[in-house]
């Protein structure tokens, strides 16, 4: 499944850079993380990258974008698609 | 006894269970003898030293024999993680602790990156390492599996090199999968100012943690696997978001730290004229080290595990490398530039024109890397006459490789430099290099040399000792700049910031910034609010920065914050008073402390804990000789002035530092000779050891100027205290020896049988004269 930023949020903004994926946007009160651009780091990393830098935990599954992990494998490959056209 | 004896005793006081929530094991590993042991602290360690560093110390204290020199394997090297690390943001880090083989002083360098949380998400607080292991070995921690494996393969390998090799041979990504700490050649050499390294920079730099590792043979401890489960989310959550936005909004973090990382401090010493320069015979230096002229080459911030900030500048020289990250970000921080702010203003628009260290167009590994910090620019910039940004970027990459830390390394140079430039050695003592200032091709050969114990690389990589070791005459001693026989941290020159002063004489682990320093000194807003900054540190501090009044307050403050931080796993950048009044202090600590392990912590206790740490410390390092003499400063601070800058003319003088350290060690709860008075001594060695007995003396003694001495080696008789009392007064060999002194014990005098009276804590005894009569 996608991820997304709870409300622990602090903004740091350290999640922005190690996304591979450019999905995470900055916002006033929490960041925001893009179901469409997230493969929670498949195709790329063996961890989330943000989960694994995020100081507050507030990176969690999705539970409105549910997907497996081959899901998650063929999004890489859209996304990975769309790049390079 | 050794410490296989000592560590009898002291099991029969640890725990088979977590005696808190969250708490994790002891570790012992016995590398000789292939032995592993997993025990827990009793709970009174955390509820008087935390753990952490304060533990290490509780650790050390019970397991050392003072007779042993510092790389002897019986004196244990141990690592401890904070209680927070890995459950609050920037709560990141851990202590490697030991007696330093580079100093006179205990061994104590904290660091972070990944290895404490993962040590810590794998169930241990704390590993205690003591023997020799029969051949080189990496020891493989994978929860409740441990491995000693053999390093053979790797040995001969630095930093990049062997954590690549880790990767490749146990499948697994460094900061993912695995952490590790390892040491380098330099480590392997026994060079005494080799760290301990966690990452691609990460170092446990301070004090010779790498040699005392590889007088172990001991080449990497490797943490294998992703954490299962992370440290709990709540009940910290909400808190950790308190936390965490305190970092984040704090000015210096936001604009300086995340944006360029610790070199932006390199500006405000520079116009104070307080940059060591040339072993600190000069005290400016150029504007082509400010911290812009290395945006072109800065491509990105990395940081360590949970932490918001990601303070470590990157850099990249290599032709297709980026840069511009946290370009222009200092521009007009006046709070920078306090002491001429036009300078806030000056950018230098450097170019990136980097191609190649000679200018041939030929690159290798160390045009790209992690770094620099303030220390490494400040140490091998200004202090060994280096002005050109991409040099000491290359410099600062090769020592991460190597291992070496910079502060003694740097300093060490600095100091050969300065017997070159005397006449004190020449060509023929360095084997033909050419030790003029600023000579970039020899210094970057010395460092290659130095790890390898080659040529005169073999005279740096005594660090310090290098007279001791009969490298140079006695009179070099006159230009080291050290305090306990370790240089200096930073590259400050702190003879206008007398805080700053106090602190470097007093600090437990030698000449280091670190421990106490009292950086909001330099800060012309708070010194124009006395009132607030007589709330900072709960006492009348002076707003003249070059004054003598009061200082002992704000690093007595500073001492609790920082010792409270480390052994919670603090970062020190991110804890109150170190770069701000408004970050996270020990008060938040205590709510994150009691919402974690389910015991209470209150504010108000956490500066006693603070104290306690320090005066662990403190009784350490006299058990290994140190006394009030050797809480001073560089001769050259007393004696020369400087010669430029607003301060213009300002020295250290003695008499008042003097006086200002007696205030600090009253303050402090320290006698005289730099040890806890009498009653707080014997309440600290029943904590410790368990065991305190005091004893009055028939007049003050060298080494007890109280007339009264503690003992808290357990001690079954008078024969045996006796001689504990001589083993802890060696200067006061001949009155110990009057056989006229009888012995009372508890008011009654032993008129016969003494040897064999038995003592027991808390018993008084007193040495008592006879007095002929008749």
């Amino acid at each position: 499944m996608a991820l997304i930023i709870n409300d622990l949020c602090i903004t740091c903004d350290v999640c922005l850079a190690p996304c591979p994926n450019k999905a995470i946007t900055a916002g006033d009160e929490i960041y925001t993380i893009d179901p469409d651009k997230c493969t929670e780091c498949v195709g790329h990393h063996a961890v989330s990258q943000c989960v694994k830098v995020c100081p507050v935990r507030a990176i969690v599954p999705d539970p409105a974008h549910k997907e497996s992990k081959d899901e998650l494998q063929a999004k890489y490959e859209r996304l990975k698609a769309l790049k390079a056209a | 006894m050794g410490i296989r004896d000592k560590l009898e005793g002291l099991v029969a006081r640890l725990h088979d269970a977590p005696q808190y929530n969250s708490q994790g094991a002891v570790l012992f590993v016995d590398l000789e003898k292939r032995q592993t042991l997993k025990k827990y602290l009793p709970l009174d360690v955390m509820r008087n030293f935390l753990g952490g560093r304060g533990a290490n110390m509780w650790l050390l204290y019970n397991l050392l024999e003072d007779e042993r020199p510092a790389l002897d394997p019986e004196i244990p090297l141990i690592f401890g993680a904070g209680i927070l690390t890995s459950s609050m943001p920037s709560a990141t880090r851990g202590n490697f602790s030991s007696i330093s083989p580079e100093s006179d002083a205990i061994l104590d360098a904290n660091g972070g990156d990944y290895f404490p949380s993962f040590l810590r998400t794998h169930g241990y607080d704390h590993i205690v390492m003591f023997g020799r292991a029969p051949s080189w070995t990496l020891l493989k921690i994978a929860y409740e599996n441990v491995e000693f494996v053999d390093a053979a393969p790797y040995v001969g390998m630095d930093n990049l090199e062997l954590a690549a090799a880790i990767e490749r041979d146990y499948d697994c990504i460094e900061r993912e999968t695995m952490a590790m700490a390892r040491i380098t050649t330099s480590g392997e050499n026994q060079v005494l100012s080799a760290g301990i390294m966690g990452g691609i920079k990460a170092i446990w730099a301070r004090g010779g943690g790498g040699a005392k590792m590889g007088s172990l043979k001991l080449k990497a401890i490797m943490v294998h696997g992703a954490p299962r489960e992370l440290q709990p989310v709540e009940p910290m959550a909400k808190y950790n978001k308190v936390i965490g936005k305190k970092i984040i909004t704090t000015s210096v973090i936001k604009n300086a730290l995340k944006m360029v990382g610790t070199p932006f401090l390199y500006k405000p010493s520079r116009v104070l004229c307080a940059l060591g320069t040339k072993n600190h015979q000069e005290t400016s230096w150029k504007e082509s080290l400010d911290a812009d002229n290395f945006d072109p080459y800065r491509p990105g911030m990395d940081g360590c595990y949970l932490c918001p900030v990601h303070c470590r500048n990157q850099n990249d020289m290599l032709p297709d490398g980026q840069g511009g990250w946290g370009a222009a970000a200092l521009k007009g921080l006046t709070g920078n530039a306090s002491y001429d702010k036009a300078q806030a203003s000056v950018e230098h628009a450097a170019a990136r024109d980097y191609k190649g260290i000679k200018g041939d167009g030929k690159f290798d590994k160390y045009d790209k890397g992690d770094g620099p910090e303030y220390v490494t620019l400040g140490k091998f910039g200004p202090l060994i006459g280096i002005a050109e940004p991409e040099q000491v970027l290359r410099l600062n990459n090769i020592l991460n490789d190597l291992g070496l830390d910079s502060s003694s390394t740097g300093s060490s140079i600095a100091w050969a430099m300065e017997l070159w430039q005397r006449g004190i050695i020449t060509a023929k003592d360095t084997g033909g290099l050419d030790l003029s200032w600023g000579n970039y091709e020899v210094i970057e050969k010395l460092l290659f040399m130095t790890a390898k114990r080659e040529g005169f690389g073999d005279t740096i990589a005594d660090s310090a000792r290098a007279v001791e070791r009969g490298k140079y005459p006695k009179e070099a001693l006159d230009y080291r700049l050290t305090v306990k026989g370790l240089f200096q941290s930073d590259p400050h020159d702190a003879r206008i910031l007398k805080a700053f002063a106090l602190g470097l004489s007093v600090a437990t682990r030698g000449m280091d910034h670190l421990r106490n320093r009292v950086t909001l000194e330099i800060n012309a807003r708070i010194n124009d609010d006395p009132a607030f900054k007589t709330a900072l540190y709960n006492g009348v501090v002076s707003a003249a920065p070059n004054s003598y009044e009061g200082k002992e307050y704000a690093v007595r403050k500073c001492e609790n914050n920082y010792a409270v931080g480390d052994s919670v796993g603090m970062c020190r950048f991110n804890t109150k008073l170190f770069n701000s009044p408004t970050l996270p202090d020990p008060g938040d600590f205590a709510v994150q402390l009691t919402s974690l392990t389910g015991q209470k912590f209150e504010e108000a206790g956490m500066d006693e804990i603070g104290r306690n740490i320090s005066g662990l410390e403190h009784m350490l390092n006299f058990r290994r000789g140190l006394r009030a003499r050797d809480d001073t400063l560089p001769r050259r601070w007393f004696e020369e002035p400087l010669t430029e800058g607003p301060f213009k003319g300002e020295k250290i003088d003695r008499e008042q530092f003097e006086a200002m350290k007696q205030r600090f060690y009253g303050l402090t709860g320290l006698n005289a000779e730099g040890l806890p008075a009498v009653e707080w001594h014997e309440k600290l060695s029943r904590l410790i050891t368990g065991f305190a007995v005091r004893v009055e003396l028939p007049k003050p003694l060298p080494g007890a100027p109280e007339k009264q001495v503690v003992i808290d080696e357990p001690v079954a008789d008078i024969a045996a205290l006796r001689r504990a009392i001589r083993h802890k007064l060696p200067e006061a060999a001949e009155d110990l020896a009057d056989t006229s002194w009888n012995v009372a014990v508890n008011g009654e005098m032993v008129l016969s049988g003494e040897a064999s009276k038995r003592i027991a804590s808390g018993d008084r005894v007193a040495l008592v004269p006879i007095i002929a009569g008749g």
